[in-house]
Formats: C-alpha cells, sequence, structure tokens
C-alpha cells in the first residue's frame, strides 16, 4: 500500500493528472483511507513542488500542472469525505482595483492560491470596493487581496479599506495588497493587514495570515 | 494602394549595386553596403502572416467599444457579440492602405525621423515608476522635474533620436499626469516626441497643445511633432480606452502606435513564432478599425513582446527570446512595408552594472541589425520598472557605437588605399599621411564615453567605472546644454490647455 501512496505524490510532482486520478481511482476501489490518499499521497506531493519551486528547481507552469494534477485527484477522493475532513487552506477574495486593467499578476496569485489548497474568488478587474463589500457577504472569505499595477490606481485602495471601517467589516476579513507600484510602506501607511511581491511570497502570507 | 506586400521578395535596400569600380568595368557587382540581418526568410514571412490572417478568421479578437464594433460590421468583419473575427481580404486591405512612412518631426518642424524601410531611430521608455537617481543612486518615484531633467539630457544626447516621458510624474494631479509629462517635453527639447494617454480626453489636450505648436492641425499633420501609442490588451483583446485612442488618432489623420505587450507563457504561447502571430494578430485588428475610420491614417505597428521569468514571475526585457521576437516583429512589419516600433536599450538589472551593459549592448545591435524603425525604452532598468539617466548616457554611447557597426565596410578605391600602401611601403608608418589624416575620423568611430586610456590615466582618475563615467558626463551635460526654450506666448498656450483640462 505505501508503495501507491510514493506513487500518488511521485505522479503530483511529475503533473501527470491522469496518471494521479487512475491511481487515485484504484486506491478508493481497493478500499484506501480516503484521508491517507490525500494526507500521505497528494498533498506530501505537492509539498515536495512547493519546496522545489521555492529554490528555483520547478518552474510556475509545471507548478500549475502539478497543482491541476493533485485536484484531479481531490475530486475523487471528495465526495468521500465528511465536511471536516475537507482540506482547505482558506477562501481569498482577490480582484485588480477600480481603473485598472492589468490582471496578470492577480491571477498568478490566485492560482499560486489555489495550488497551495486556498479556495479563490477571482472578482476580475476594475473592482472597486462596492464589489468587494458585496463579494465579503456573499462568499465570507479570510482575507481578500487587492491588486494595482498603477501609481494612479493604487490609491484607491485605501477606499476599500475604508468602506469596509465603515461597514463594520474591517475585523472580520484580513486585507491584503500587491502588484508592481506596492511596498510594504504603503501597505502599513493605509492600514492593509499584508503585503507581498510576487506570487510565492504571497501565499506564504496567505498561510501566515490564517494560522 | 501602391503596396504589394504579398510580391515583397526582395532584400529591401541592404544589397545595392556597387557605383563605384576599382579601375575596370564590371557586369553584376553586388555589395553589402551595411551589415545584414534578417531574421526569416520571405516564405516564414509568409507562413506567418497566413497564420495571423488564420487567427483572425477562427479565433478573433474581442472589442469593448460599441462604435468599433459597428465599424467592423459595416466593414464586413463577422460580429458575434464582442467577438469579431476578420476576414483575410478585410485584413489585407488594411495594410495596404496603411502608409509604408511615417515622418515625424521636431519642435521648429525640421524633418527628423523618417519611419520606413530598414531606417531606425533610438529612444528612452516611458511612464516607469521609479526613477534611479543619477547622483544619489536612490530609486525613488519620479516628480515633474525629473521629467524636464530627463528631457533636457534627451536633447543634448546625440544619438537620442526623440524624447519620451522616462517616468510617471507623481507630484502633479495623477489623472493628468500624462498630459504634464507631454508639456514638459514640449518645453524642454525640440526633439520628436512618442507619447501616451489615459485617455481620449487627455489625448485631446495633448493634440491641441501640439497645434498650438506646429500652429494648425494642418501643419502638424504635414510635419507631426508627436505619435501617440496606445495598447491592446493580450490575449486579443481591445479595451475601450487603447482602441478610442487609436480611432481618434485616426480622424486627427495623426501617427498612433498600436503596440500590444504579450507576455510568452501567460498571455501568449510560449512558443516564440506563436507570441510574434498573436501579437500581429492583436495589432493589425486594431490596424483595421483604425483604417476604416480614416483610409490612409498613419499608424505605427508595435510590440513588445517578451516572456515572463518563470522564477520570479517578472518579465523581461532583455533576454536573448525578447531580442529574437523584436526582430521577428519588425521583420514583419517590413513585409507589410508599415512602420514598425521595437524596443531596445533596455536591461533587467536592477543596477547599471555588468549585466545592465551586456543587455544594452546585445538589445541595441539586435535592433539595429533589424532595422526595426522607432526604437524605444532606451534606459529602462528592472524589466520596465524603473529608468536611469545613466543607463540612457551609457545607451547613447551603445548607440553611436552601434551606427558605426552598421555601416559596415566599405569597399572601394580610397578605402582598399593602395596608393597609401605603395607610398608608405615595407616598413614604414602611417601615421603621418595624408591618407590616413583624409580618413580615420570618416571611418572610425570616436568614443565619448568608454574608456580606452591606459592604466596610469584612469588610476590618477580614481579609476571610475562606466556608471560613474555616465554620471560626469551627465553632469557636464546638464551644466552646459542649453535647450532652445519655447517662446513664451505659445508657452502660455500650452499652460491654458493644460489648466483648462
Ligand atoms: C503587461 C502590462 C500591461 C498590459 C496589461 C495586460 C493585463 N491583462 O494585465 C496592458 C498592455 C493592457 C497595459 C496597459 C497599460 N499600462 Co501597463 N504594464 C504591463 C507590464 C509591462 C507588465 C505587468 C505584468 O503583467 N507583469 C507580470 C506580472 C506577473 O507581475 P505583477 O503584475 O507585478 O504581479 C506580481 C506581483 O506584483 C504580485 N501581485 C500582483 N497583484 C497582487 C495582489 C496581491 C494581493 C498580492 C499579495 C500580490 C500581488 O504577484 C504577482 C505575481 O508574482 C508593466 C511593467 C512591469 N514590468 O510591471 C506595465 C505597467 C504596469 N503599465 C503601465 C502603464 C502606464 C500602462 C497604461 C496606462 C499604458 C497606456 N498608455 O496604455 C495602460 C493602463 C491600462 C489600465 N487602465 O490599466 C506602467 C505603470 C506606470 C505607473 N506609474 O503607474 C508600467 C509600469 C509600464 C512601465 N514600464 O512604465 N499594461
Amino acid at each position: 500500500m505505501s508503495n501507491y501512496l510514493e506513487d500518488l505524490a511521485q505522479s503530483v510532482i511529475v503533473g501527470q493528472e491522469d496518471r494521479v486520478k487512475q491511481l487515485t481511482q484504484q486506491a478508493i476501489d481497493s478500499g484506501a483511507d480516503p484521508v491517507e490518499i490525500i494526507n500521505q499521497g497528494l498533498i506530501p506531493g505537492m509539498n515536495v513542488v512547493g519546496a522545489r519551486f521555492k529554490v528555483g528547481q520547478m518552474f510556475v507552469p509545471e507548478v500549475l500542472m502539478s497543482a491541476r494534477a493533485m485536484n484531479g485527484g481531490m475530486e475523487l477522493v471528495k465526495p468521500l469525505l465528511l465536511d471536516e475532513e475537507l482540506p482547505t487552506a482558506g477562501k481569498v477574495v482577490l480582484g485588480t482595483v477600480k481603473g485598472d486593467l492589468h490582471d496578470i499578476g492577480k491571477n498568478l496569485v490566485g492560482m499560486m492560491l489555489e495550488s497551495a489548497g486556498f479556495t479563490v474568488v477571482n472578482l476580475g478587474v476594475d473592482a472597486g470596493p462596492d464589489k468587494f463589500l458585496q463579494a465579503i457577504k456573499e462568499h465570507k472569505p479570510g482575507i481578500i487581496g487587492l491588486s494595482a499595477l498603477l501609481t494612479t490606481t493604487m490609491l484607491s485602495m485605501k477606499d476599500t479599506i475604508e468602506v469596509l471601517k465603515e461597514e463594520g467589516l474591517r475585523d472580520k476579513v484580513k486585507v491584503i495588497i500587491g502588484g508592481a507600484p506596492i511596498s510594504q510602506d504603503f501597505a502599513d501607511e493605509i492600514g492593509a493587514d499584508g503585503f507581498a511581491p510576487d506570487a510565492a511570497s504571497a501565499t506564504d502570507l496567505c498561510k501566515k495570515l490564517l494560522a | 494602394m501602391m503596396k504589394s506586400f504579398e510580391t515583397l521578395t526582395k532584400d529591401t535596400g541592404t544589397n545595392k549595386i556597387g557605383e563605384r569600380g576599382l579601375t575596370m568595368p564590371r557586369s553584376n557587382y553586388v555589395a553589402n553596403s551595411s551589415l545584414c540581418f534578417q531574421l526569416f526568410t520571405h516564405q516564414q514571412c509568409a507562413e506567418i502572416h497566413s497564420a495571423v490572417l488564420e487567427v483572425l478568421e477562427r479565433v478573433g479578437v474581442n472589442i469593448h467599444h460599441q462604435r468599433a464594433l459597428a465599424i467592423a460590421r459595416k466593414a464586413g468583419a463577422y460580429v458575434d457579440g464582442q467577438r469579431v473575427r476578420f476576414p483575410a481580404a478585410l485584413v489585407e486591405k488594411s495594410i495596404r492602405s496603411a502608409p509604408s512612412r511615417v515622418v515625424l518631426s521636431d519642435r521648429n518642424k525640421q524633418r527628423r525621423i523618417f519611419l520606413e524601410g530598414h531606417n531606425f531611430y533610438f529612444g528612452p521608455g516611458p511612464t516607469a515608476m521609479n526613477t534611479i537617481d543619477p547622483f544619489t543612486g536612490e530609486r525613488r518615484v519620479p516628480v515633474l522635474e525629473d521629467t524636464c531633467r530627463a528631457s533636457r539630457v534627451m536633447d543634448a544626447l546625440p544619438n537620442i533620436d526623440f524624447q519620451m516621458d522616462f517616468g510617471t510624474p507623481s507630484d502633479v494631479d495623477r489623472k493628468t499626469s500624462d498630459v504634464y509629462a507631454f508639456e514638459a517635453l514640449l518645453n524642454n527639447s525640440t526633439k520628436p516626441i512618442v507619447h501616451w494617454s489615459y485617455n481620449t480626453r487627455n489625448l485631446k489636450a495633448m493634440v491641441e497643445m501640439a497645434v498650438a505648436v506646429a500652429g494648425s492641425l494642418q501643419e502638424l499633420q504635414n510635419n507631426p511633432l508627436c505619435a501617440f501609442y496606445c495598447e491592446p490588451i493580450s490575449p486579443l483583446t481591445h479595451e475601450f480606452d487603447a482602441l478610442d485612442i487609436a480611432m481618434a488618432m485616426a480622424e486627427y489623420n495623426l501617427p498612433v502606435i498600436y503596440t500590444p505587450a504579450p507576455q510568452g507563457g501567460v498571455t501568449a504561447p510560449a512558443t516564440l513564432a506563436g507570441n510574434i502571430v498573436q501579437s500581429l494578430a492583436e495589432s493589425l485588428s486594431g490596424l483595421v478599425i483604425h483604417q476604416q475610420v480614416r483610409e490612409g491614417a498613419p499608424f505605427i505597428m508595435g510590440g513588445v513582446i517578451t516572456i515572463m521569468d518563470m522564477i520570479s514571475t517578472q518579465i523581461t526585457y532583455a533576454s536573448p527570446e525578447f531580442n529574437l521576437m523584436a526582430a521577428g516583429l519588425i521583420r514583419m512589419a517590413q513585409f507589410y512595408e508599415i512602420p514598425g516600433f521595437s524596443t531596445a536599450g533596455c536591461s533587467d538589472s536592477k543596477s547599471v552594472d555588468q549585466q545592465a551593459g551586456i543587455d544594452i549592448a546585445t538589445n541595441c545591435l539586435m535592433a539595429a541589425l533589424s532595422g526595426g524603425n522607432l526604437i524605444h525604452d532606451v534606459g529602462y532598468m528592472e524589466s520596465g520598472m524603473s529608468t536611469s539617466l545613466q543607463s540612457l548616457v551609457i545607451g547613447d554611447e551603445v548607440i553611436g557605437q552601434v551606427k558605426r557597426l552598421i555601416r559596415g565596410i566599405e569597399v572601394n578605391k580610397e578605402t582598399l588605399a593602395l596608393d597609401a600602401i605603395e607610398a608608405v611601403g615595407p616598413g614604414g608608418d602611417f601615421i603621418g599621411e595624408e591618407h590616413t589624416y583624409n580618413n580615420f575620423k570618416k571611418e572610425w568611430w570616436m568614443p565619448t564615453l568608454f574608456n580606452r586610456g591606459r592604466h596610469d590615466s584612469w588610476a590618477a582618475q580614481g579609476k571610475p567605472d562606466l556608471a560613474e563615467l555616465a554620471s560626469k558626463r551627465l553632469r557636464i551635460l546638464l551644466e552646459e546644454h542649453q535647450p532652445q526654450a519655447l517662446n513664451e506666448d505659445t508657452k502660455n498656450r500650452i499652460r491654458q490647455i493644460r489648466l483648462a483640462l
């Protein structure tokens, strides 16, 4: 049995979705514990991917392919789990702020968060305070992430934080910000809970904030 | 309908029949009068073009602009909601109707920049969020005085042919920082301006300023002192503002640069050819709308085509792939006989160091070799995140060297120097010869920055590195160079236009 777990982890690492699904299905059919499949097969595989990415031995497209492979297995196991056993790192709402159309970085942050097990709600571009407010009410995320790539639009991040305060929601949700013109200083200045310079560190930041 | 780009089979202009024989008449003499480099053959261009037409007909683009959608439908495009697919004939008609040359003039209506064939001109980069101060080394957010200073430096540097704003000024009203920057460029240098705009409203104010300088719209059209660039969104999307600006420029009959920024592996295919195909599909679909607004309006085909570094997720402005795709884009622009907008003189390095030098030297030479007409972003650092005046000065030096390289080696009676070789004979020397006196300055490039001196004198100067030499030159330029001032009357008028906004 332990052999299949190693094989499963290995297939996640090399990003073979078909193989992961096949192994997962075989394990399920032969009566393996679904929690074991996840915690000793799929997730350890993804952990190796994360570690290798950090030291520059794996690249973004490979990480995403591994995440897709892992999720292929997850989808098969999920129906067998009790709600409280469902692995989720937390929920994050992401959006590019009002007047800004740059979404590549924000989308990458989303993909990397998903790879790390977060549930991501992507609001797209041109998202003003109202859109974030509505999404918080609807999705109840642990974190909202605002992205801005223009020095003109970064100023509107503060507006969103102000609106959250007015609505009494500021303590209910962590606010993180990012994008090329953003710095830790700016995050401190507008009272955000965190800043990350790239997608990999955004994932670490979210883990830290929800820990 | 002068162009027949499909039948463009010859090398454009790099080969020519030798004019001067050696001593005797010769037949079929072909000479390279400058360096030759051609990324794609004619067949490869045709293959890429065919792929572009297929993308436009099969996949199409999304257009977020009601009037443009109506225009597309009327022109015979297949419109389905916001998705627009184009028949090949419509695309090719637009390629033919766009002029094969665009000329930019300086503030005094002197025609300076001839965007056609393999001509190349270098200039700086726009809108960066940071600038690295050349004297303190501090990386900071630019202010309007930085734009003014950069403009004066551009005015002074001999190999910088046009101006861009070199960073978005932060100490002015942020919604009109484009207009403030344009005013600063008009005030501080006479060189032609390549600029941008947040939206059509700001664009109109800037065109009004240019009209005030030129005297009338007609005079500005005749001798345009500026071109404006705008950017579709990869993959295959035309957002409202960018397309609206392109359409407004067509209405003005003033040159627009339509320039996508696809990132291989992220917003475009990872393969270089596929990335070029997508970029062309983006700019040519923009061209179709543009030419429908006004047939024959001047259009410059751009594209900052790059890849993303798959570890840092930072885009690159200096990788071999970046240089190759820039050359590929320009080759296609030549194939279409549409002036091209290219990128070089920039670096991914965070400081003006060895990497920056290697980046700049490589991409300036590549861009010049490909003959890509309007080459921007000299002085860009860290993937377009900041600008550096030190780097601009070094870029100027590199461009000087590159221009010499491109000139190649002239072969004729005078340069073969048989008489001089005979006159000196075995064992003599050339340094006092008239042939040397007559030719060395003509044939050789003289550095103004690079240090070819001896160790002793270098040590005596405090062993400066290239960045320090650049700062030193910069100080002298800033102290000594006096740009021609704009007359007070016009200066006031353009200020009024900005104030009225
Ligand atoms: C691609 C691009 C575009 C594309 C955007 C396409 C798209 N779908 O996003 C197009 C061509 C449309 C575009 C348009 C414009 N652009 Co632009 N663009 C860029 C460019 C070249 C790259 C941005 C990018 O995608 N980088 C790659 C991604 C992966 O990196 P990233 O965005 O930084 O994201 C990472 C981190 O920042 C972080 N992150 C990002 N978001 C978040 C959010 C959170 C919560 C966290 C924690 C982290 C995080 O993680 C990400 C992944 O690692 C930059 C220059 C640059 N080097 O950044 C200019 C740049 C941002 N653009 C600029 C400008 C000026 C414009 C225009 C105004 C130009 C014009 N005249 O048309 C328009 C504005 C349009 C608008 N209203 O938004 C300027 C901004 C200058 C300024 N002072 O504000 C820049 C810096 C260009 C320059 N060199 O000057 N642009």
